[in-house]
């Protein structure tokens, strides 16, 4: 077995090229605004990246295709660099294909801790006041400071398919983003 | 607050396009006041007070790291504080004092962390061997009798956001004051004195060290080449390796540009050698001070108006290393360095003090903290040659004594105060970090907060002595390389600070 990570996106670089590795997830493609980077970090039943973003006018989605049906759950962290010049408020991580069986936690360097909420299809992750700089996603640096998010796979096959997206809203517009989880979590009840 | 009666339509920044699209992202109201300051036209004008921010207004922000309102800035805005003195350093000493010009010399991915690594001077003179601190480094001056050179560089190692290590990077020099970032992620150390210890069985001062992030390339050697003189700070034009670099000395500073033989652009290259040139004015492109050469280059220089402009020459100063002499300046005997001497013998440019100098996109932006009253910054076109003067502060309400420079990625200019306290009315008194709108108007960003018990800092486990500090001043602003951070000095009782937020909204 082994995991292959396809270029599939502009702005899109690869981490390190991992040999051979059991019960994995491909990186299969990333859809990224302009100015916008991903950098993937994803090993073993880990799904990991850096996220650089420059330009907050759309969400990045990146799609994941199940190489070993294995039934695992896959572990989340993300280190995402804010690039904007501005704020962000929220930050929406949602499933397509897949459900968070733990929202982890979330921390940055300046500022009072985010807090995390939602449920099985998308976690939100708020800032107050808003994140100007960058902000961990579970623990990406492996420091034991953070908990990863557990991402539950178990009803997937190989060759299947599922979906991060990433959205993240200015301090104004956090109707906009409750919208939208509200929406997601419709969407998944609806699949279920 | 902006001042209606000064007038920069002259230099027709604000109708050009280009300040037009840097100005479109402030909000409104700012970009009306800024039309209004541009209507009220006058010539030789001097800067009088600052225009309303497009940060917004200052107010007490509480430092992450201890808790307490150490600092003023605009809403949104956070920090942490860092590498106090007497903190503890990696070798087990405690952090000395007098923190002044910094840069981030280096930044690198360790792992999935952002790694940062900052070169801070120690503006140290003297002390008796059993307190000096920066010993465990390459050291420059520690023999002979009496008192040994105190000052030197400490390393930061800055990840995440957050310090994780801080050491000696030189030590054995005195009275660091600023400094300059080189290409090859380098600093340049600058002594501004001209002392000489060989009397004692020591070494001469007045001279320039580069320092590495690696203690293996820091030869703790003197860039004789690059003058011995009371050195403030210097930047390095990446195209050639050329070293601007400014003198400190009151009414008798030259601006030098060094010339090194190799212009290779690596650690050490400039200690290969190479010529020391003085800046002289070849013609007046315009001037409210000035109708000769030797009026541009004797009085007006020296008292400059916004919009002069001038386009220089460079002399070559025969004997770099020449020891201080008296000179007569204008009518006056003055002790000046030996470089200067040469300058002004051969009617070279004088400055009041020379201060901050800092590169950015073929610019170099220099400082003289006393120029026309309280202080300029002129910009120099390196391709050009032409230095035009872009901000000059008439009182202090427009700039107190602007000391150390810094641009942004972005191209902001960010002014540290050093000139002590300034009255903002309902702000209070503080030193003053401020930057320059493209049209060198002048609007407070950050302004020193520090009025706390010696009690209330150890109640927040930093050692040093309190009291009403709000006049200290800032040194040591620089960024990061993705302009997100931005780190800064108050010199007393010597604390870095760590800066982010919403910097889209204005010009840094």
């Amino acid at each position: 077995m082994s995991v292959r990570k396809n270029f599939c996106a502009i702005a899109l670089t690869l981490g390190t090229w991992l040999a051979a590795p059991a019960h994995a997830v491909i990186l299969s493609s990333v859809t990224a605004a302009p100015g916008d980077i991903v950098t993937d970090f994803s090993a073993p039943g880990a799904l990991s990246f850096d996220l650089d973003l420059a330009n907050s006018n759309s969400p990045t989605t990146l799609t994941y295709e199940i190489e070993t049906g294995d039934g695992a759950q896959l572990s989340l962290n993300a280190i995402v660099r804010n690039l904007l010049g501005g704020g962000i408020g929220f930050v929406e991580l949602s499933l397509t294909n897949a459900a968070f069986s733990l929202l982890g936690s979330a921390e940055r360097a300046f500022g009072p801790a985010p807090t995390v909420s939602g449920g099985a299809s998308a976690g939100v992750i708020s800032f107050a006041p808003p994140e100007f700089f960058e902000f961990f996603v579970g623990d990406p640096t492996a420091t034991g400071s953070g908990t990863d998010w557990l991402i539950n796979i178990a009803g997937l096959n190989p060759g299947d398919r599922f979906s991060l997206r990433v959205a993240v809203a200015e301090p104004a517009t956090p109707a906009l983003l409750l919208a939208g989880l509200a929406l997601a979590i419709g969407l998944a009840r609806r699949r279920v | 607050m902006f001042d209606p009666s000064f007038n920069t339509g002259r230099r027709g920044l604000l109708k050009s396009s280009a300040s037009i699209a840097i100005a479109a992202p402030f909000v409104s109201t700012f970009g009306m006041m800024a039309t209004r300051n541009a209507i009220a036209q006058e010539s030789c004008a001097r800067f009088e007070l600052m225009i309303e921010s497009p940060y917004g207004t200052v107010a007490p922000v509480a430092d992450l790291t201890t808790g307490l309102p150490l600092l003023q800035l605009p809403p949104g805005f956070a920090y942490k504080s860092f590498g106090w003195t007497n903190d503890p350093m990696a070798d087990g000493r405690l952090c000395p004092g007098l923190h002044d010009g910094m840069a981030v010399v280096k930044t690198r991915r360790v792992g999935r962390s952002t790694e940062l690594t900052l070169i801070r001077n120690h503006e140290l003179g003297t002390a008796s061997q059993l307190n000096l601190r920066l010993v465990n480094a390459p050291t420059y001056d520690n023999s002979g009798s009496g008192n040994l050179p105190a000052g030197g560089c400490t390393l930061l190692t800055v990840r995440d956001g957050a310090l994780v290590d801080m050491r000696p990077a030189i030590g054995g020099t005195r009275t660091n004051c600023a400094g300059g970032l080189t290409p090859w992620e380098t600093w340049l150390t600058c002594e501004e004195t001209t002392s000489d210890r060989t009397a004692v069985g020591g070494k001469p001062h007045g001279y320039v060290f580069e320092v590495s992030t690696d203690p293996d390339q820091t030869t703790a050697q003197p860039i004789v080449g690059m003058g011995r003189f009371s050195h403030e700070a210097a930047c390095v034009d990446p195209t050639n390796s050329f070293v601007y670099l400014t003198e400190d000395a009151s009414q008798v500073s030259g601006i030098y540009r060094y010339e090194p033989d190799n212009t290779g652009g690596y650690v050490n290259s400039l200690a290969d050698g190479g010529k020391l040139m003085a800046a002289r004015v070849k013609a007046i492109v315009q001037s409210c001070g000035a109708s000769t050469l030797d009026q541009a280059n004797q009085t007006a220089i020296a008292a400059p108006f916004v919009g002069d402009e001038y386009e220089l020459e460079w002399v070559e100063i025969a004997d770099p290393d020449q020891a201080p002499r008296t000179i007569n300046v204008l009518g006056t005997n003055r002790n000046a360095s030996g470089p200067f001497a040469q300058a002004w013998e051969a009617g070279c440019a004088r400055m009041v003090r020379g201060e901050g100098i800092w590169y950015h996109a073929g610019k170099a932006y220099i400082v003289d903290t006393s120029a026309g009253g309280e202080g300029c910054v002129w910009e120099l076109n390196l391709a050009s040659q032409r230095m035009k003067c872009l901000y000059v502060s008439r009182v202090q309400l427009a700039g107190n004594n602007v000391d150390n420079i810094a641009v942004s990625p972005r191209g902001g200019i960010l002014c540290c105060e050093g000139g002590g306290a300034s009255n903002d009315g309902p702000l209070g008194n503080g030193a003053r970090l401020f930057g320059l709108m493209p049209d060198g108007q002048p609007y407070m960003f950050a302004k020193n907060n520090l009025n706390f018990t010696t009690a209330q800092y150890a109640a927040v486990g930093k050692s040093v002595t309190g009291g009403n500090q709000v006049g200290n001043e800032f040194a040591g602003a620089c960024f990061d390389p993705t302009g997100r951070l931005l780190f800064v000095n108050i010199q007393t009782p010597g604390i870095t600070f760590v800066i982010t937020g919403p910097w889209a909204r204005g010009t840094l």
